[in-house]
């Protein structure tokens, strides 16, 4: 130390002047305080502020022991303040966690106004897989793709990380001390508005009345882009309460649906898919009607199905409605297929369960006349309320806030969620949205001065006054296991129909906007998995183009990628069309959700930004548009290439997707598969069989298409996202994949898959929405007894178990791709690049996404945050390697190591695999085929299995139940 | 004998040989291409500067490809084979030419190859190189591509001898191997020619090295004959085998358009056939420019010709048996194939290639256009593209629309397919131009041994269609 005298360094003095000050301005200050001299000393000294030791007295000195000692304890708690980078054994191990060993924590993904039961698998702390919670009502084990893929939002590379302040980095202290400040200086609350997402946590519901009685003037905003504005307002016209039905398909045997995809864009899709599948899976099945304006998953799956413009929809459930005798209903303003109608009623009338469903999309007084039909047939729906009262429609409730913020009215804005500068209908104002990294639950309970956890805030609203034990037992299970207050719903309201809304009337080409498939309101839209999901019906990736039918295409000369310009209004979008078979005509459908322009890495660029169209007046639908095509010039092309994965819908002819009526199956069976002819002696076998024989039985009868398996693969299987590029070169890395073929009813006859699409026999079938029907066939590798990719193999890297495993040895392979030439079912995947290390490239839209492109430290630290995500259990792989479906068999070691320890066999159905867990509908089953008692040995003996390609002799070990239709005789015969 | 008789009719007794030269005449013409410079055109280095640069682009096109993967190149799924196969396919059927004159036709004594046999070896040789570039690089790690070798190791793991990619490595690295042997072999009396006549220290120790101490004492000539006929043996297997081998790795398959059983005559009559194109595309410019009319006669082209035209036909017939047996099988997937070809996405190469390789060299039929060089040039340039086709047609083509019409696609190469393609074809015609200067391209002993038969035997054994010297 210098002899010069300094100044004694006071630090609470410093402490003060830095207390104000945030961003830019504290580092500031922060650097005039470290560079004085003062600082200095004090920083070298050992003892600050003393000459010596001595000076120290007994007290403090014993203070300073004890918080050493302290101190030194919380070096085991590092981990809790400060990024773990380094691989180290455990000294202490936590309680519960060994490592390589999961644990399954039950949590709740909530999404489109319902809430799933999900089980979290977590392996050393870092979440991996979701998984459905088989005790949860609404997931009964199953998931839909939404839940299984944002996982991996949780690694996005491009979350926020930080408390932002005008875009600089800040802290929590300083954002809740200013917004608390702001919210104190208004009077009563007046001026407060909290912008949220539909709530659905009663915790947060109860933290926010909290926060209302504080603060009794704010308001809160509850706004989706997929909202449910029109089916709380129907029943509120029907009931004069505004309820949300809850649909209850278990045992139904006839449903009507009219834009209601309850298989996937319904709130409590998984448990409507479940329930729907379970009467299907039985002898006598159910029947599906679907009305809908454009074509769904459940348009899919119907037995007979209508397309038809929006507006045209009201006037079917009317023309239905009248049919049942439902009083004061009024004539609809469009013309309907009276004899379906008619037969549909009748069906309805003499069902025994039946229900009546309307999807949100539909109009305010679609589902006023849906309580009354469902009223009038004792339809197998129940009544809740919201969870937070919405009085007004989310839209008006926008609307509200804009008006204020342009009157200048809000004095603070608090935005939990959501990203209404996007999904809102246009002409709405910018709003930044606030990111941050409390939940919001302890972001509101803070803005209260009480910050608690989350934990604690559950738990308070739950466990109080309640036994400990039972709450953490319902937090083990992800379950409260209270029954729910049966909500008696108010009578409906005799003389509803005169206050019903007027009828839009629409003579020309109308607009039906949907979130999309996999995006669905854009908040997956920087989710690689969710990009690169083929959407069930297109196949496409990576772009949300305007869907049209195949009439509509046709006059106007257009195909795929052809761009278009759709005017509504004063608004212009240019954007590409995907011609989809079974469209309705003169309906253009466009999908919400992609173009995002603030969205991250692997959104950027992808798909267009359709909610420059969807206005206030046109939230589901509009009229009104005109469409023309887009010219191209020198600069600008009027093409884009779709990234689909699937080009090609017909099945040749081909004895692909069997399908058959019920009752003329009951009749006459299917034709029996021959055993076929092999050039070795029959005893003889291609690998000794020794062990579980491992099978799987995929039943087309209730597969939706719904990708839920494609996601969950992707998820278990470490597979990369490859990019548009790539997928249009038609490199995608799914190990499964959905087939989506169409085939024509010609004149009303069975159904034969034999039917081409393509031929112009059909072209007027094809023209016809209504006469097309969809089939999905869930595929991934076929386990063939007899493979062909393994003789083939000059390195023996492919080869079969004695379980019966096609197996893939990764180290041993060296990409001859032989295999996959020789795969009839082209179930092989190739990693062309190395795929897994360059996911910040997958991105690119158009460069080539080779490893030379700069990448910027952002994106690779992306990099290293999205290597959290791989389930340790499998491979990575590297480039230059096949890859493909392995069975899962990480879990079928995990089970056998369990069956061993016990000292037992592999008991049926306790290996599950990804897609078997995910399947919302539970058409597929895997186990041992060598026990005859097993389900999936069951399944096989079913009169409707049947191998695909079986006249190949491949001798594969998943194998397909036929798929069913139950069509209504007075449709089918006339 | 020894007329010049250039009228279109083919004489009986037409001679191999035209002119009257001196022995040392055959050492001056073939020889001073070697030793002298000056024999060669300034275009020579023109040439072989714009050729390097083209060597350059195959070893670009080879980086890029080692650097980043197969995924630079266009093959996808369902096309997991794409310009790799087709052009390894190609280079190998181009090899075979060589063979068959070098080997097959000395054993069966046809004494015509003389002038062309040491020329259609360095062919082969060449072109087997280029080939063999492809099933290493098409590999998605090259680096591992050994394990394709049977070689003992601490796992004992072997390759899969079941699959017919491994059968490949045994035949085209025999036919290798044997290719070179046969083409060193017989270069050591014409080595030692050429170091005879070398003026230059180093050039007689360089080529004196090459002449292995070949003195042309009779025992040397008596062991050099016995060792040649017996390679010449060896080799002639290899002839059917290679591309009989090779055309396993289709047959061997499920999928249709290549479980073909007809496949293996078929490829061995299109590797004639496309060697013998390629032989007379480089045959015809080089006699001209060296003006060596006189040892690659038109007697010599006629006959090529010939061999082309027969061999055509075989594979044209095969072409015809391929729909025939599409439909007659009744197979849907083998029926739905050939209706592919006929109008799928692809069909102007499929159509090309029945132009290219079925219907244009008909024309060989006439004596006129056999010995038009103009006509051949064009004929024979026009079989290479079309035997390039056929392998397009059996290997995306089939690949690309097989058994499920969900996993359809197109193939499409990228520039990366075209740079390494068109480097392996410059390699090809680089090393032709260094082989061309440095090395006797015309088999000088066996030239002089032709002559030396016909000026003291008579014509009658040297000449067309008459067999060899025991007649």
């Amino acid at each position: 130390m210098s002899d010069k005298k300094l100044n004694k360094f006071n630090l609470q003095e410093v402490r003060e002047t830095l207390a104000n000050k945030g961003g830019q301005e504290y580092w500031r200050s922060m650097d005039q305080v470290a560079q004085t001299p003062e600082f200095e000393a004090w920083v070298e000294d050992e003892f600050p502020n003393r000459s010596s030791i001595l000076q120290i007295d007994r007290r403090d000195f014993i203070k300073f022991m004890g918080a050493s000692m302290m101190l030194a304890g919380m070096a085991g708690c590092r981990s809790m303040f400060l990024p773990t980078e380094k691989i180290v054994p455990y000294v202490n191990k936590p309680e519960d966690i060994i490592p390589g060993k999961a644990l399954r924590f039950a949590t709740v993904f909530t999404h489109n106004q319902s809430a799933l039961g999900v089980l979290v698998t977590s392996y050393e702390g870092r979440p991996v897989k979701i998984e459905g919670n088989p005790s949860h009502p609404n997931s009964m084990g199953a998931t839909d793709h939404f839940a299984q893929a944002t996982i991996l939002d949780l690694y996005d590379p491009d979350r926020s990380r930080e408390v932002f302040k005008k875009n600089l980095p800040s802290s929590w202290d300083v954002l809740l001390r200013e917004a608390r400040g702001a919210m104190d200086a208004t009077d009563k609350g007046k001026g407060i508005f909290i912008l949220t997402e539909s709530v659905l946590s009663p915790t947060l519901a109860a933290e926010l009345s909290g926060l209302q009685k504080a603060f009794p003037a704010a308001a809160v905003v509850q706004y989706d882009a997929v909202n449910q504005d029109n089916v709380l307002e129907g029943s509120n016209i029907a009931r004069g309460a505004r309820l949300h039905p809850r649909y209850d398909l278990g045992g139904v045997d006839v449903i009507a649906s009219f834009d209601g995809d309850f298989i996937q864009s319904m709130p409590e899709n998984v448990r409507m898919s479940r329930e729907f599948s379970d009467k299907r899976k039985t002898v006598e099945m159910n029947r599906l009607y679907v009305v809908e304006s454009s074509p769904s998953l459940t348009g899919a799956m119907a037995d007979h199905r209508r397309a038809v413009k929006p507006s045209q929809i009201e006037a079917n459930l009317r023309a239905l409605a009248q049919r049942l005798g439902v009083a004061g209903i009024e004539s609809g303003a469009a013309k309907v297929d009276a004899r379906f109608i008619a037969a549909m009623a009748s069906d309805l009338g003499s069902a025994a369960k039946k229900v009546v469903i309307v999807g949100a999309s539909a109009s305010v007084a679609s589902h006023a006349i849906a309580h009354a039909i469902n009223e009038a047939l004792s339809g197998s729906v129940t009544y809740h309320a919201p969870v937070v009262r919405q009085d007004a429609s989310q839209i008006d409730a926008l609307r509200g806030l804009t008006k204020a913020i342009n009157a200048g009215q809000v004095g603070v804005l608090v935005v939990l969620g959501g990203n209404p500068t996007f999904d809102a209908p246009a002409q709405q104002p910018l709003i930044a949205p606030i990111h941050n990294t409390k939940s919001a639950l302890e972001l509101v309970s803070s803005l209260q001065n009480r910050p608690r956890s989350s934990y604690e805030l559950v738990k308070a609203k739950h466990g109080v006054g309640k036994d400990t034990a039972q709450f953490e037992k319902w937090l083990n299970d992800g379950v409260i296991t209270v029954a729910e207050k049966a909500v008696s719903a108010p009578a409906l309201n005799p003389g509803f129909a005169a206050s019903l809304p007027v009828q839009k009337v629409s003579s020309g080409l109308e607009i039906a906007f949907r979130p999309d498939p996999t995006l669905w309101d854009g908040r997956w839209a920087n989710n690689g998995w969710m990009q690169e999901l083929p959407k069930p019906l297109t196949t496409l990736t990576w772009d949300n183009p305007a869907l049209i039918g195949p009439k509509m295409a046709d006059d106007m000369g257009l195909s795929d990628g052809d761009h278009v310009n759709i005017t509504l209004g004063k608004q212009t979008l240019r954007i590409p069309v995907c011609v989809t078979v079974g469209h309705p005509d003169d309906v253009v459908t466009l999908n919400f959700g992609n173009g995002r322009t603030e969205v991250g890495s692997v959104g950027h660029q992808a798909g267009q930004n359709v909610n420059i169209l969807r206005t206030g007046l046109g939230f589901w639908d509009a009229a009104g548009a005109t469409v023309a095509k887009a010219a191209g010039g020198m600069l600008e092309s009027n093409h884009t290439d779709l990234a689909l994965t699937q080009t090609h819908h017909s099945m040749e002819g081909r004895d692909i997707i069997r399908a058959f009526n019920r009752d003329e199956f009951a009749k006459e069976g299917m034709e029996k598969e021959e055993e076929g002819v092999s050039m070795y002696p029959s005893q003889e076998k291609e690998f000794p069989f020794d062990g579980p024989q491992w099978g799987m039985s995929i039943d087309l009868n209730v597969c939706t298409g719904c990708h839920a398996c494609v996601t969950a693969c992707q998820a278990e299987n470490n597979i990369p996202v490859i990019g548009r590029m790539h997928v249009l070169k038609g490199r995608e890395m799914h190990w499964m994949r959905i087939d989506r073929y169409y085939t024509v009813s010609a004149g009303g006859k069975q159904v034969d898959p034999r039917d081409e699409i393509d031929s112009p026999n059909h072209k007027q079938d094809v023209f016809n929405p209504d006469a097309v029907k969809t089939v999905m066939m869930p595929l991934a590798c076929m386990h063939c007894e007899i493979a062909p990719c393994e003789p083939v193999c000059p390195v023996a890297a492919t080869v079969h178990s004695h379980e019966g495993l096609n197996q893939m040895v990764y180290n041993r392979c060296v990409g001859t791709r032989y295999c996959s030439n020789n795969c009839p079912y082209k179930v092989r995947r190739f990693n062309f690049l190395n795929y897994t290390d360059n996911q910040p490239n997958f991105m690119d839209r158009t460069e080539v996404p080779y490893t030379w492109t700069i990448t910027s430290s952002e994106k690779n630290n992306g990099r290293s945050l999205l290597k959290m995500i791989a389930n340790p259990n499998v491979t990575v792989r590297g480039r230059g390697v096949m890859e493909k479906c392995t069975y899962c068999v990480q879990r079928i070691n995990e089970a056998r190591i369990e069956a061993k320890k016990e000292q037992r066999e592999i008991k049926d159905g306790e290996v599950v695999t990804a897609c078997q867990q995910a399947c919302p509908s539970g058409a597929i089953v895997f186990g041992n085929i060598a026990d005859k008692k097993s389900a999936v040995s069951k399944l096989k003996a079913n009169k409707r299995n049947y191998t695909l390609l079986g006249e190949l002799n491949t001798k594969n070990r998943t194998t397909y139940l036929a798929k069913l239709r139950n069509p209504n005789p007075e449709l089918e015969n006339a | 004998m020894a007329v010049i008789d250039k009228e279109p009719e083919i004489k009986p007794y037409e001679p191999l040989i035209e002119g009257n030269p001196s022995y040392g005449d055959f050492d001056e013409s073939i020889g001073r291409l070697i030793l002298s410079h000056a024999a060669h055109s300034k275009a020579w280095l023109k040439w072989l500067g714009i050729l390097f640069m083209g060597v350059n682009l195959l070893l670009l096109s080879v980086g890029v490809l080692l650097w980043q993967g197969i995924g630079v190149w266009g093959n996808n799924q369902p096309v997991g084979w794409g310009f790799d196969i087709i052009n390894f396919v190609w280079w190998i059927g181009i090899g075979h030419a060589g063979t068959l004159i070098s080997a097959v036709l000395l054993l069966v004594r046809q004494q015509w190859r003389n002038s062309i046999n040491r020329f259609a070896e360095a062919m082969t040789i060449f072109a087997v190189m280029c080939a063999g570039m492809y099933p290493l690089l098409h590999t998605g790690r090259p680096w591992v591509a050994y394990w394709l070798f049977p070689y003992p190791n601490i796992l004992a793991m072997w390759p899969n001898f079941r699959s017919p990619l491994v059968w490949d490595v045994f035949a085209v690295s025999t036919y290798m191997t044997i290719s070179i042997l046969f083409w060193f072999m017989g270069l050591i009396p014409d080595f030692a020619t050429i170091r005879d006549k070398a003026s230059s220290m180093p050039m007689k120790k360089i080529y004196g090295l090459l002449a292995m101490g070949w003195r042309g004492s009779a025992k040397h000539w008596h062991r050099y004959e016995a060792a040649y006929i017996i390679l010449a043996g060896i080799s002639a297997p290899l002839v059917l085998s290679v591309h009989s081998i090779v055309s396993l790795d289709f047959a061997v398959s499920i999928v249709p358009g290549w479980n073909n059983t007809l496949f293996p005559p078929y490829f061995v009559a299109g590797a004639v056939f496309a060697g013998f194109a390629m032989v007379l595309t480089f045959a015809i410019p080089v006699r001209k420019i060296y003006k060596l009319d006189h040892l690659i006669t038109d007697l010599h082209l006629d006959w090529m010709a010939k061999i082309m035209l027969t061999t055509g036909l075989i594979v044209f017939f095969g072409y015809l048996l391929e729909v025939y047996y599409a439909f007659y099988s009744g197979s849907e997937w083998e029926m739905f194939m050939t209706s592919n070809r006929f109008s799928g996405p692809y069909m102007v190469l499929f159509w090309s290639l029945w132009l290219f390789n079925g219907i244009i060299p008909q024309l060989l039929w006439f004596p006129k256009v056999r010995r038009n060089t103009t006509m051949l040039m064009i004929i024979s340039f026009g079989i290479s593209i079309g035997m390039w086709l056929e392998r397009f047609v059996i290997i995306p083509m089939s690949l690309h629309r097989d058994f499920l019409p969900s996993s359809w696609g197109m193939y499409y190469p990228t520039i990366w397919d075209f740079g390494m393609f068109a480097g392996t074809i410059f390699f090809f015609v680089f090393m032709m131009f260094l082989f061309i200067r440095f090395l006797p391209f015309i088999n000088i002993f066996e030239v002089k041994d032709l002559w030396l038969k016909m000026k003291h035997q008579g014509h009658v054994p040297a000449v067309a269609g008459k067999g060899g010297e025991e007649n």
